[in-house]
């Protein structure tokens, strides 16, 4: 499987960006050797977009451009795109398909960065990480004549927040956080409006597990003492939110990793802070003859829900852009996505991707409903944004502390 | 005058060997040196403002020590000490237990296998086969509530647990089970290189087979008690997946998942590079007692 914790790995700004709020930030005169110190970064939040610069020698491919024969090159999260979809790929155009593999998004802008990852595509690129590649110059506008499938994405993330007017972006997987359980293991379901209470139950001691990513975990922190502003950059908010992730641990020691999608099926834990793809991943980990509806899922209430996707770039320096724009075109074809998301268990953007129809489809079961984000949800939910270095210094210090156990 | 007489006694610098020596020995000095460099001017360098990556500063006259004084003062009294602590002392009890497991099945290899001891010897080294972490994976499954170990755990007294969920039991059986290969084979090679004649000549002025052992085999297999055990403790030390497949909580959290975290999942590479820095002081401490004590060894032997 892949790793998502560090996909959720933030990009820290400057300090001066977030001063600045919203906008443009030149970071130049930060340090004379530094590769990037002349680059500029664009912060995004929902309530401040962000259309994102295109600089003049980097200007969409032209429209009707010969496709190249391949191979199209992609990195991507260890197994986070379906084996039986590049092959369908391979089998429609006649060109294969490499996937080379990171392990956090720290990783791919690096590699990228410095030539190490010479791919066309780039699969799951986290939404405050963009800027970077942005500011970099990596990634290339999109020409949307390639991109008929477009229209089959939701409404609302065809002009999202972070890249208006998706010039560079089209989503890839959207994913809540919340609490999956066992039914057969909990002496209660989680429901109600703090399920959470579950992690911090003395009768789970030694059942449990939170999700090894200082922005999520803390988060929870945060969320159960009724604070939702995730990504504050008060000292003293998470000063309290790891005070309250510490009763968790001496109630119910739980685990620190990001494996609930296998530590739930196999019983190891029976409550375990999750990404809800991997409430749908751990489908496929159940042992035999054990049926699905022995796994649940909470979803916090929508106002303390913390929500987030991940997005699909095309590089600027690809060898193969008409071949990457058609990769991306066919993952926008519904009948892909299915075939996609069967696998990775993360769910696509697309209309008709509404619960009843995946659950007629069969492929997700009943009591899973609740761990798919529906269109509206998406719009309201709580983003986990980039925080600047200081503040990104003060969660990493306190999340290293807490994982000391002193 | 007994200066020179030493100086006597030792061989004359072979120049041909000495010559071959050579390219290995300026391998392993670069391959040591430079890394080592590397990771200094990491954690006294910078960090990339939009990369957020390591920006190693080369020159040692720009060298920034924040990063490193934060993290002397969090291993001196802070929190990062309490992990400090217990990794040594996860690593002393898994030693102790290398020697309490390892000792017996050197011993027999080396006096009582007879005929087996060629296959005995390698059914020892057949884990070295399979690797490090899917053994420990293999762990995984046996311990997790529905695993065989687990199922045969559960009737014996205090049994009956989360094996899984942050065990300190757990962590250090599963590094005891881990390197005890490699805590084996160099104590057979000592205990097989004593002279049997120095046990007949005990046994002959009287000395019951028990005394032989503790005063006789015991003092002459020291060294190599002592090089088993430093090879084991040495990747122990920096050793992180044990951890995080077999306990993964806070409780069990030992040096090497906190330098894994801050170098890989954090934009504070230089706080990870400062811990490994601490780690190297007190690895030579350690490295400089294991010299010492063989040195005196040998002068006891030689005198």
């Amino acid at each position: 499987m892949r790793h998502p914790m560090s996909r959720r790995q933030f990009l820290a700004m400057s300090a001066a960006a977030s001063a600045a709020g919203f906008g443009a930030v030149a970071l130049g005169g930060c340090g004379d050797k530094k590769q990037s110190s002349s680059a500029t970064l664009q912060v995004a939040t929902p309530s401040k977009p962000v259309t994102l610069a295109i600089a003049k020698d980097n200007q969409p491919i032209a429209a009707g451009t010969a496709v190249e024969t391949g191979p199209l090159r992609i990195a991507n999260y260890a197994d986070f795109v379906a084996p039986e979809v590049l092959a369908k790929f391979e089998a429609e155009t006649g060109a294969t398909v490499e996937v080379s593999t990171f392990d956090d998004d720290i990783e791919a802008l690096s590699k990228i960065s410095s030539g190490a990852f010479d791919v066309d595509l780039l699969l799951s690129t986290a939404v405050d990480t963009l800027p970077k590649f942005v500011a970099l110059n990596l990634i290339q506008p999109l020409q949307k004549d390639y991109l008929t499938n477009f229209d089959n994405l939701w409404d609302s993330v065809k002009n999202p927040f972070y890249d208006l007017g998706a010039q560079y972006t089209v989503p890839y997987t959207v994913f809540s956080t919340g609490v999956g359980f066992r039914t057969d293991l909990v002496a209660a379901p989680l429901e109600g409006d703090n399920g959470w209470d579950a992690l911090w139950d003395g009768q789970y001691n030694g059942m449990t597990g939170l999700l090894d990513s200082y922005r999520e975990a803390i988060g929870l922190g945060l969320l159960r003492l009724g604070n939702t502003n995730v990504n504050t950059e008060s000292k003293d908010d998470v000063a309290a939110a790891i005070d309250e992730l510490k009763q968790s641990l001496a109630a119910t020691n739980p685990r620190i990793d990001v494996l609930g999608y296998q530590s739930l099926p196999d019983g190891t834990t029976a409550v375990n802070q999750v990404w809800s793809g991997d409430i749908l991943t751990a489908l496929g980990y159940l042992p035999e003859g054990v049926g699905p509806e022995v796994l649940g899922y909470w979803a916090p209430p929508i106002d303390r829900r913390v929500i987030n996707n991940d997005t699909m770039t095309i590089m600027r320096k690809a060898a193969h852009p008409v071949l990457a724009h058609q990769f991306v075109n066919f993952m926008l074809d519904p009948e892909n996505a299915a075939l996609n998301q069967a696998y990775i268990g993360y769910q696509s953007t697309l209309k008709g991707f509404e619960a009843e129809t995946l659950i007629a489809a069969g492929t997700i079961p009943t009591n899973l409903a609740n761990a798919l984000v529906t269109e509206d949800e998406f719009a309201k939910g709580l983003r986990i944004l980039a925080l600047t270095p200081a503040a990104d210094k003060i969660w990493t210090d306190a999340w290293s502390s807490f994982t000391t156990g002193a | 005058m007994p200066q020179s007489a030493r100086g006597a006694d030792r061989p004359a610098l072979n120049w041909l060997w000495a010559g071959l020596a050579t390219p290995g020995m300026a391998w392993m000095a670069l391959f040591f040196v430079v890394p080592f460099y590397a990771v200094a001017a990491v954690a006294f360098g910078q960090v990339d403002p939009i990369l957020q990556t390591a920006s190693p500063e080369w020159n040692p006259t720009a060298w920034d020590f924040t990063s490193f004084n934060e993290v002397l003062d969090r291993v001196f009294g802070g929190d990062l000490g309490t992990v400090f602590l217990r990794t040594g002392f996860y690593i002393l009890l898994a030693v102790a237990g290398c020697i309490v497991v390892g000792y017996p099945v050197a011993y027999f290899l080396a006096r009582h296998a007879g005929r087996w001891r060629g296959p005995l010897l390698a059914l020892t080294i057949l884990p070295f086969w399979v690797s490090y972490l899917m053994r420990m994976l293999a762990w995984v499954n046996l311990l997790q509530p529905e695993g065989w170990v687990a199922g045969v755990l559960r009737h014996v007294p205090g049994g009956d647990r989360s094996w899984l969920n942050g065990q300190p039991v757990t962590v250090v059986a599963g590094l005891v089970y881990g390197y005890v290969p490699f805590f084996i084979l160099p104590l057979y090679a000592t205990l097989d290189r004593i002279d049997g004649r120095l046990l007949e000549a005990a046994r002959d002025l009287g000395a019951s087979s028990r005394h032989v052992f503790w005063r006789v085999t015991v003092p002459l297999s020291r060294q190599g008690l002592i090089a088993a055990s430093v090879i084991t403790a040495l990747p122990m030390v920096g050793d992180y997946y044990t951890n995080d497949l077999l306990s993964a909580s806070p409780r069990t959290e030992m040096v090497g998942n906190q330098i894994v975290y801050y170098l890989q999942e954090t934009t504070q590479p230089q706080v990870g590079a400062s811990l490994v820095l601490l780690l190297v002081a007190v690895l030579v401490v350690a490295m400089a007692w294991y010299l010492v004590s063989i040195s005196r060894a040998q002068k006891l032997v030689t005198r």
